[in-house]
């Protein structure tokens, strides 16, 4: 290649290259704001929890100090919510995995009756907003005597829940071959063995996925605490943020340290589960819109 | 090993105008290898199925050893299919697919063990076991595929288009060996496919389905009769049995 050749090659190669130059620095800029947009309220979190006289704003702490993650332990009782968020997330968690695995199956993969119809039914509950049903929830909740009762805390969240996550896991169902449980069956398996040991496995990214959803959902839902606890003994982390938010005075006189303090226990639990289950949880979060 | 009858059996799938499978009749001789040949949408994956008890006939019978299993789960009726695509199951290493079916009926594990060794070593992927089936090329996954299904010594290998995803080479060698390999175990096998070349070298028998209400029965070193006059046979016939 002569040397004039060689640089008209360079020249037509350099073109695009500043193109994406200056796309990748807009995708860039826009990607820096939108970070910014969504971590400064952790900046606050995190510089209030540690300063004994935090402010509504961001300011570094002059002097960094534990004593708000005392207190939140010593006078709010902040051990005992966590313990009651971390009990009824979980609990909530397992009963929406084995009842979301069984509905998606059987939705996916079952013929019977009034499938279709269910299907969509189902799909419908999901557009309900949560506050209208407030009402009926806890009158039925009154009545069935599950008010201030862990029972009632997981049924009803895992119920809340169940339509979306029905849908989203009867998706990674169908992605799974049924070649893959036939072969199953005819090694010797009934239909739930082969559920267990061969499909569910296969769609373990969508039950990782479901397991994820389902506790971050129940960990931070209010609205149904509110309604039906009204106990101290039962207090989850949401109430104890509300009543942290009401002490003295109403809301003019926020202990805006015991508050952030009480933010970072809350977020730091499920940034941590999320961190190590982020390649499943990724994985699964593709798959739904990919195929498995 | 085992008989096989499929007795005026027939099938029609709902969403589907016309009966995938109609009427057939067939029977498969204890230990022999017959080949169910024909276009795709015959009907001839069906027929497979409904032996395996994936699906259900509308009507007919369908007898192993003179009994009839069309009420039976699959699971309960010994019947070990390899798939087109294998079926592997991919959260397991190659050890782990070969002894399930073992597992299931409770095996200790010496003896699993023994079985796997002696089944991997006859088909000489030994060295595969410790492996993932999306570590291994087509040909090896169909290797592991055959073993998984020798492996429980059950009363009928049933083979749908197992070859169809080999490059040529590979299938015209696994051809050999598959008749080698169903001759030594003398188990009964019904092999589908759509490939004439792969039925007159495999089979000792060949089904010829056309359609899902034509199909003709021959000796597999014989040429099949001309179309035109296997039809003008059929017409003279009642319609009955088949066999060469």
């Amino acid at each position: 290649m002569t040397t004039r050749a060689a640089s008209r090659v360079t020249r037509t190669a350099a073109a695009p290259r500043g193109a994406s130059w200056i796309e990748a620095l807009a995708v860039h800029v826009v990607f820096v704001l939108v970070a910014v947009f969504f971590l400064v309220p952790f900046l606050w979190l995190f510089t209030a929890a540690f300063d004994a006289n935090a402010e509504a704003y961001i300011r570094f702490p002059a002097q960094p100090t534990l004593n708000n993650f005392v207190r939140i332990f010593t006078e709010h009782d902040f051990g005992r919510a966590l313990a009651n968020s971390v009990f009824v997330a979980g609990a909530t968690m397992l009963l929406d995995v084995v009842a979301v695995a069984l509905a998606g199956y059987s939705l996916s993969r079952l013929e019977w009756r009034f499938k279709s119809w269910i299907t969509y039914a189902v799909l419908l509950l999901q557009t309900m907003p949560l506050s209208a049903t407030m009402v009926p929830i806890y009158g039925l909740a009154r009545a069935l005597g599950l008010r201030n009762s862990y029972l009632g805390l997981i049924l009803i969240h895992a119920a809340i829940e169940l339509p979306f996550l029905i849908w989203l896991m009867k998706g990674f169902f169908d992605n799974v071959p049924r070649y893959l449980e036939e072969a199953a069956w005819l090694d010797g398996r009934s239909k739930l063995r082969a559920l267990a040991e061969v499909v569910l496995p296969v769609a373990r990214n969508g039950i990782g996925v479901v397991a994820g959803l389902s506790f971050l959902a129940a960990w931070a839902e209010v609205l149904m605490m509110i309604i039906l606890i009204d106990t101290q003994d039962l207090k989850t982390v949401p109430l104890a943020f509300y009543e942290a938010l009401r002490t003295r005075g109403g809301y003019t006189e926020v202990q805006y340290g015991i508050v952030a303090a009480m933010g970072v226990l809350y977020a730091v639990p499920v940034m941590a589960i999320f961190l190590a289950t982020r390649r499943m949880m990724v994985r699964g979060l593709i798959a739904t819109s990919r195929g498995l | 090993m085992s008989r096989v009858e499929y007795a005026d059996v027939s099938k029609r799938f709902p969403t589907q105008d016309r009966a995938a499978v109609d009427r057939l009749t067939l029977d498969v001789a204890d230990g022999e290898f017959l080949v169910l040949l024909g276009p795709s949408g015959c009907g001839k994956t069906t027929a497979l199925r409904m032996l395996a008890g994936l699906e259900h006939p509308d009507r007919g019978d369908i007898l192993i050893d003179g009994a009839s299993v069309i009420r039976l789960e699959p699971k309960d009726r010994d019947v070990a299919l390899v798939f087109q695509s294998y079926a592997l199951y991919p959260h397991m290493s190659v050890r782990d697919n070969i002894q399930y079916p073992l597992r299931v009926r409770q095996l200790s594990a010496a003896e699993r063990g023994r079985k796997v060794e002696r089944v991997a070593e006859l088909l000489g992927i030994v060295n595969l076991l410790p492996r993932r089936p999306a570590q291994l090329s087509g040909g090896e996954q169909q290797r592991v595929a055959l073993a998984r299904a020798i492996v429980r010594e059950p009363r009928v290998f049933l083979m749908d288009e197992p070859l169809s995803n080999l490059d040529a080479k590979l299938r015209t060698h696994t051809r050999t060996e598959l008749k080698a390999l169903q001759q030594q175990l003398g188990v009964t096998t019904i092999f589908v496919t759509h490939d004439q070349a792969e039925a007159m070298t495999m089979s000792d028998r060949i089904a010829v389905l056309e359609r899902a209400s034509r199909w003709r029965v021959a000796r597999a070193h014989r040429r099949l009769a001309p179309r035109r006059a296997a039809r003008g046979r059929r017409r003279r016939r009642p319609q009955g049995r088949a066999a060469a």
